[in-house]
């Protein structure tokens, strides 16, 4: 204890210069707390209140709700038991995760929604403690293939939730719903084929090689939303069978313009990683005569990726942040909910900070879970340590 | 280590695949629909005129109105808190679908920014543009648009503080006024103070929030933008700055701002179905004739002419059929759906503070510019 004073002391006001920073310290951030406090507590809400469904699954038809609820129940439990099965937080980090849950949830709930609420913080703890006990078992091996099994499949699985037994056109998802579907599979068909094109750029077959690196320059060579108005307006025009494609189009076009623009971005960071191997270890595979694939898998790409992970997720990151761009295809994402609930009624005239600041803090959830994730695989793998 | 990243290579591998095959799946299934439908029509239907491209025989037959409209405009088009739309552009999108389709609930709505609006119309991506546009030149010709008719007259306007002092425009010398970046409004505005030889600071914003902090804050002399969004922006003024008492628009209107919606060029038998919409629901207010009492009419028609509009027989007569390409009732259901031209006012512009009375969209025997040719 004594040890911790003396510490605190030091640190804070041991010499004059410490003092005074810790002055100023204290002083800009008692300014910024106190504000947003006020900010808080002053603001009228409604809003936000009024329209928690619009933010969460926009124009998604009334008695559609199940549908992402059901999502929702699915990631919360795939979410929860691989908290406890992959990341075993810390006790401080668990309330901090409680904190941002309980204050999600807080934002969120409504009358209507208080019973699903209760089944989707039910089935969170719930599985969390689950994982906790199952880990504890000899079953805990399949618990984990599944859960990997699991998470593989959710993106698919979400459509298949979605668009089961007559769904709702995809134009009328909206709200965070469409940014995670947008995200994820952006995510999930871009890191693949972006880690092909890394290595057909670094392929020493010309062909290969020139498609491969047009392919990457000209998809980053123009901004993300000149392809999304591509994707909208010239792509029927070249693709007939895009011509009068029914209603789901916009949505796909989007996602196929989203993965494309992901698999570029992946592709140079991949290739960043591919230039950081030695020489003398594709040498050294060479000399034990392994094929191409066994190279590939065992030596080149489990050094490469490990070295671009920050990278890797530093775009995942972006590339969630851009899908809020689909607002000019006409989709409601939540960043356009935030733009556009303020001019609903002339109540709510002049709230678009209010709006705007929830909107924010949802991606802010999402982007800090990611790059905490980074964090820790970084850290499990010994990024930086050896 | 290793085998655990083996093990991950191959998840993300067979990830690829999955994602491959759903993709596949995705994008297949719409194609084979596609191809289907355009067979049956061929079977289905027999079309002795038909046209490459008639807007109207499609909508017919994909039994769906594809309408652009804002969703970012108080009163005129917004998306309600439950996901649905609502406005008085909203609400002719409903009077088309009906005329055409006899339901208003067949809408889609396709939300547009208004740089993506033409585009849309011209790729098709929609059938028809009620997205507040307003009536020039440039958009009728070289846009290859053709705007049907007017429902909304609408005029740039100038809003100052009551105690500022200002009467008119050539009061404001030396002011600084706030305006929306890259509208037409931002050209009129500079236009009009040109002309008149006077100087001014413009303060321009992306969004009507930050501008609207910036006018309480007292950072500009004026506010200027369309008179509609002026009155609405006043009425709600927040008393804390003073209230709507506080404000005053001036009486003169810098620009002619007529609004209505549009088709594409040559598309003529939507265009006048679309345009007769907008003129039955003005002579159904001229006519006395209600959403509630449309039912009683059409059973019982005053006169000939209110018979003609709402396609019944009038006395033993026959029923007059237009050829409009669509049920000679079109009106009716038009009617059914939202009212006539003053209902849909009333809904939703008289509570923003948009009083009718006095202004241009007051009924032509009012004084107004709201006027229908005859239905004959």
């Amino acid at each position: 204890m004594n040890q911790q004073l003396k510490w605190a002391y030091n640190t804070f006001s041991g010499s004059f210069y410490n003092t005074f920073i810790t002055f100023i310290s204290l002083v800009i951030f008692g300014f910024i707390a106190s504000n947003l406090v006020g900010f808080i507590s002053t603001s009228e809400w409604a809003v936000v209140t009024e329209n928690k469904r619009l933010l969460l699954v926009g124009r998604l038809p009334q008695g559609e709700e199940w549908r992402a609820w059901s999502i929702l129940w699915i990631s919360s439990f795939l979410i929860f038991s691989s908290l406890n099965i992959f990341v075993k937080p810390s006790i401080k980090e668990l309330i901090f995760i409680s904190v941002i849950f309980v204050s999600v949830c807080l934002i969120f709930i409504t009358q209507d929604a208080l019973f699903n609420v209760i089944i989707f913080t039910t089935l969170s703890l719930g599985s969390y403690l689950f994982a906790k006990y199952i880990s504890q078992t000899p079953y805990i091996t399949i618990f984990r293939k599944l859960l990997v099994f699991m998470w593989i499949s959710i993106i698919p699985l979400m459509f298949l939730v979605l668009i089961i037994g007559d769904g709702p056109k995809p134009t009328l998802w909206g709200g965070f719903l469409l940014n995670i579907i947008l995200a994820g599979v952006a995510i999930s068909i871009g890191f693949p084929l972006g880690l092909l094109f890394a290595l057909g750029r670094a392929s020493q077959l010309p062909a290969v090689k020139i498609v491969c690196t047009i392919y990457i320059e000209t998809i980053r060579g123009a901004p993300l939303v000149g392809w999304l108005l591509l994707a909208w307006f010239v792509l029927p025009k070249f693709l007939p069978e895009f011509w009068n494609l029914n209603e789901t189009s916009v949505v796909i076009r989007a996602m196929i313009i989203l993965s494309a623009f992901t698999s570029a971005y992946t592709a140079e960071v991949i290739r960043g990683g591919l230039q950081s191997i030695p020489k003398g270890q594709i040498e050294a595979a060479d000399s034990l005569n392994l094929n191409l694939y066994t190279k590939l898998t065992l030596i080149i790409l489990p050094q490469a990726i490990r070295v671009v992970i920050p990278a890797l997720i530093s775009t995942f990151i972006a590339v969630f942040k851009d899908t809020s761009l689909v607002f000019v295809l006409a989709l409601t994402d939540i960043l356009q909910v935030g733009r556009i609930i303020p001019e609903q009624d002339p109540q709510f005239f002049g709230k678009a900070l209010e709006a705007l600041s929830v909107v924010a803090f949802l991606f802010w959830i999402v982007s800090m879970a990611l790059s905490n994730l980074s964090t820790r695989v970084e850290r499990s793998m010994g990024i930086g340590t050896r | 280590m290793k085998s655990k990243l083996f093990f991950l290579l191959l998840a993300v591998m067979s990830l690829t695949l999955i994602i491959a095959c759903s993709e596949e799946v995705e994008e297949a299934a719409p194609q084979v629909e596609v191809t289907k439908d355009s067979h049956d029509d061929d079977d289905d239907h027999d079309h002795d005129e038909h046209k490459d491209h008639s807007t109207l025989e499609e909508v017919l037959e994909r039994g769906v109105l594809k309408c652009g409209v804002n969703d970012n405009l108080t009163g005129f088009g917004v998306v309600t808190s439950a996901g649905t739309f609502e406005g008085f552009d909203i609400d002719y999108c409903k009077a088309v679908a009906a005329a055409i389709l006899g339901d208003a609930s067949k809408v889609e709505y396709v939300p547009l920014t208004a740089s993506a609006r033409f585009e849309a119309l011209s790729s098709e991506e929609i059938d028809l543009l009620i997205r507040n546009t307003t009536w020039t030149a440039s958009r009728d010709r070289d846009l290859g648009n053709d705007f049907t008719a007017t429902t909304f007259y609408d005029g740039q306007g100038m809003m100052v503080y009551a105690d500022s002092g200002y009467k008119t425009i050539e009061d404001m010398a030396g002011a600084t006024i706030c305006v929306l970046q890259g509208t037409t409004t931002e050209l009129n505005l500079d236009d009009r103070f040109k002309s008149a030889g006077l100087d001014y600071t413009p303060l321009t914003f992306e969004t009507n929030d930050p501008l609207q902090a910036a006018f309480e804050e007292r950072r500009c002399d004026g506010w200027t933008t369309d008179k509609s969004g002026l009155a609405s922006k006043r009425a709600e003024f927040p008393a804390a700055a003073g209230g709507p008492e506080a404000l005053v628009v001036l009486a003169e209107t810098l620009s002619k701002e007529p609004l209505g919606p549009l088709t594409r060029d040559n598309d003529s038998e939507f265009y006048d179905v679309v345009q007769w919409v907008v003129f039955g629901l003005i002579q159904a207010e001229e006519s006395g004739i209600t959403s509630s009492n449309v039912a009683a009419m059409a059973a019982d028609p005053k006169d000939p002419g209110m018979a003609r509009l709402l396609g019944v027989p009038y006395g033993d007569g026959k029923v007059a059929d237009f050829s409009f390409g669509v049920d000679p009732t079109f009106i009716q259901h038009a009617i059914k759906a939202v009212g006539n031209y003053g209902e849909i006012y009333e809904r939703h512009l008289t509570p923003l503070g948009l009083t009718r009375a006095g202004s241009l969209n007051a009924m032509w025997t009012e004084g107004g510019l709201i006027y229908a040719p005859p239905f004959r």
